[in-house]
């Protein structure tokens, strides 16, 4: 080893204090300029954009159309009971938006139906339905397909129905799959959507027309396609990471006087910028063109925005951890539509069996969706998704922390 | 405090140097990319690092960039010790990477812009740098197109502006020539020489020997993750001890030339050729009186007189037995 000598260039200039290392840079001007680069590279790329702004807009726009609210879903009632409060309920079905109802004699019948897919769901209101009424305890069962994605449509209408006569527990049955029927898990769940209902008994609370929202069947498809969308996208662009990584980028990058924190952050909030217009997008051809009401401002947009938080964590750790852009991308469709799925956006979680409910809220879009349903399905505000958004802001801190190490790690070895 | 440290190891130096680095060394599992380097470079200083494929020159780069964690050694850069998280010592250096790092979907400038902004620059100031870098690696007339759409030789060169525009204490530019065709790569190298003539200092990674000798007032030979050798051009070739080459040719005694050459002050050895002699001497150019003195003194009559200094390749070759190029 050569001892590091000092050259004797005669010519070698002082050091000039007016060229020592500047301060960095503030970290705010510097994610200002990363997320602005970001979304100028986004805004140029025709692809990214049909498919980050273009396509959700179609398929919402097909999907309403199809689902939307002058598509009344079939749906089978067998009465019981035979008494007064019975008989009003099976009027207020009859009457309620988005469902047609048909009379059956019996209960084989309504299963029967239900299995071959002649009608979306059925309704049993049992005997001595009346009786349990006046003692507050009164059940309505629901039949229905736990695959279908009408389920949760029905389940809401036939919910809003009869909520003005009664404490109502519908528990959700598999008419698919009758033998693994399990009574304890029905009465589980039963239990479970009591609480969520107003106190046991007839509650008698402003009856009008008026206070009643119409509900579509598109009122479920909408903000499962908004989570589900938003979602694949967000984690698909986050994982683009993973081609600057590999271009030497995101290296020069960590050359300039900032941190993988720094970086990330820029480039997290591009993501998320485009996140949100995409999801904006949507909420606004679903309230404009199907009637959706996404509740309040005050709720939604924290969700939306707590939730895209979540995607671009994630897509940004996608695009941390893997080793070239092919791989990011192998990754991030499949991963996206598996979460969606265990989380909720195919078919909805309270008819699939409490054990996958539970593993399903591994997803941050089984939050998302019980946060969505309580906005859009039972008018909630703010205060009730709190734990919901409480707990996206929690997958946020927590993915993004591993993503800037992941990032760290790839980079620096 | 670490400035403290290095002023006390060197009590002697009134100039603190732009980048002192010792002990270097990064592992990638088994594979020792560097086992030991260190050097410094002074204020003002082309500092080259000179090494074959695989010796360990990026790897020391991004140690001295804060860009790679080291397993061991130590960096300090206009003072201020380096890591990835040392944004203040990182604002003292422009880093060229060896491949183009641009976006290939957005323009010079609009990258160029991107960058400077990062590094602290607004405004005005902002765009006054952008056109001058542009101009200095001689791209103002193509700076709206798509850094896609250029030449490879345009890419290297944008690649390098990129590295100028916060008109940094060192400039580190690793292989800036690889893959040009001559002109751009002359274009390059008369950049650098302007940049260090305005008391810029860079340290410069090559495997060619040329650019080395051309650009640098001091080279470090570093081989499989070792710096073998450091000095100037001169004082590397002088370690090496073969000397000069002088080869005469003439026509007479040779053998007695030879003879009388080899006994000269400052021979090495000389040889008798078929029609020349071939004396080695420490330096040819104080050697060629003596030794044309010996010719008329042996009446040998000359025909023509060739001095061939050893260069860095053979001074590698000596270091490790191989060549710097294979
Ligand atoms: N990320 C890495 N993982 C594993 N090995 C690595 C990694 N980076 C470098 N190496 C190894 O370390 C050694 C030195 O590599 P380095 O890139 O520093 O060489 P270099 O002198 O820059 O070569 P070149 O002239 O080809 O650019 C090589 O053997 C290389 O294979
Ligand atoms: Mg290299």
């Amino acid at each position: 080893m050569v001892a590091p000598t000092r050259t004797d260039r005669p010519t070698a200039p002082p050091p000039d204090p007016a060229r020592s290392p500047a301060p960095a840079p503030g970290a705010g001007r510097a994610i200002a300029a990363l997320a602005g680069n970001e979304l100028r590279r986004a805004f140029r790329d025709r692809t990214f954009l049909f498919f980050s702004l273009v396509l959700p807009v179609l398929i919402i726009v097909l999907i309403g159309t199809v689902f939307g609210e002058d598509q009344d879903l079939p749906v089978a009632v067998l009465d019981a009971d035979g008494s007064a409060a019975s008989r009003a309920i099976v009027e207020d079905l009859d009457a309620a938006e988005g469902l047609q109802v048909a009379d059956v004699g019996s209960e084989s019948d309504l299963r029967r139906d239900v299995r071959t897919g002649a009608v979306a769901a059925g309704v049993v209101v049992p005997a001595g339905f009346a009786d349990d009424l006046a003692r507050g305890e009164a059940t309505i069962e629901l039949v229905a397909d736990p695959t279908s994605s009408a389920t949760a449509a029905v389940q809401a209408t036939v919910r809003a129905a009869v909520g003005d006569h009664a404490a109502v527990v519908a528990a959700a049955r598999t008419a698919a799959e009758e033998g693994g029927a399990d009574e304890e898990e029905a009465a589980r769940t039963a239990a479970r959507l009591a609480e969520e209902l107003p106190g046991p008994g007839v509650t008698v609370t402003a009856v009008g027309a008026d206070d009643e929202p119409e509900r579509g069947n598109f009122d479920y498809t909408a903000p499962s396609n908004v989570v589900l969308f938003t979602f694949v996208n967000t984690v698909m662009a986050g994982a683009l990471l993973a081609l600057d990584r590999q271009r030497g980028i995101v290296r020069r990058l960590l050359a300039t006087p900032h941190g993988t924190g720094t970086i990330l952050a820029g480039i997290g909030a591009a993501k998320l910028s485009i996140a949100l217009a995409q999801s904006a997008l949507v909420l606004a051809v679903g309230a404009l063109f199907f009637d959706v009401d996404w509740g309040t401002p005050v709720a939604y947009v924290p969700l939306i925005v707590l939730f895209a938080m979540v995607a671009a964590a994630v897509g940004l750790l996608v695009g941390s951890l893997a080793r070239d852009p092919d791989q990011a991308a192998a990754v991030a469709v499949p991963a996206a539509i598996g979460l969606g799925m265990l989380g909720g956006c195919m078919w909805p979680l309270e008819i699939v069996p409490p054990v996958m409910r539970a593993i399903g809220h591994v997803a941050p879009h089984a939050w998302a969706m019980d946060a969505w349903r309580d906005l859009v399905f039972d008018h909630r505000g703010l205060g009730d998704i709190a734990v919901e958004l409480a707990v996206l802001a929690g997958f946020t801190v927590v993915l993004g922390l591993l993503a800037a190490r992941q990032l760290r790690r790839a980079l620096t070895g | 405090m670490p400035d403290a440290a290095t002023v006390t190891d060197r009590p002697e130096t009134s100039v603190e140097p732009v980048l002192q680095c010792r002990g270097l060394r990064k592992a990638y599992g088994e594979r020792v990319a560097v086992a030991d380097v260190g050097f410094a470079v002074a204020p003002g200083e082309t500092y080259g690092l000179l090494g074959p494929n695989g010796a360990g020159k990026t790897t020391t780069i991004s140690m001295v960039c804060g860009l790679l964690r080291r397993d061991a050694g130590e960096v300090t850069v206009a003072g201020r010790p380096m890591s990835p998280e040392a944004t203040d010592a990182k604002a003292a250096i422009g880093l060229v990477p060896q491949d183009v790092a641009l976006y290939e979907d957005l323009s010079a400038e609009e990258n160029l812009r991107f960058f400077g902004r990062l590094q602290g620059l607004s405004g005005r100031e902002l765009a006054a740098r952008v056109a001058e870098v542009l101009e200095v690696v001689g791209l103002a007339d193509r700076a709206g197109d798509r850094v896609g759409e250029y030449s490879g030789g345009m890419k290297r060169r944008a690649n390098i502006a990129a590295g100028l525009l916060h008109r940094p204490r060192l400039l580190v530019l690793d292989e800036p020539t690889v893959g040009v065709d001559p002109q751009s790569r002359n274009a390059i190298l008369e950049s650098v020489e302007a940049l260090a003539g305005e008391g810029m200092s860079v340290l410069y990674t090559t495997h060619y020997m040329e650019e080395a000798e051309r650009l640098c007032d001091r080279i470090g030979i570093i081989d499989e993750g070792r710096l073998i050798a450091e000095g100037t051009r001169r004082e590397l070739v002088a370690q090496l001890g073969v000397g000069d080459q002088v080869e005469v040719t003439g026509t007479g005694d040779l053998a007695a030339f030879a003879a009388a050459c080899a006994e000269l002050p400052g021979a090495l050895g000389a040889e008798a050729r078929d029609g020349s002699v071939v004396v080695r001497v420490e330096q040819g150019s104080t050697a060629l009186a003596p030794i044309v003195a010996a010719a008329e003194r042996t009446g040998v009559a000359v025909g023509g007189v060739e001095v061939t200094e050893p260069d860095l390749e053979d001074v590698f070759l000596a270091l490790t037995g191989k060549a710097l190029r294979d």
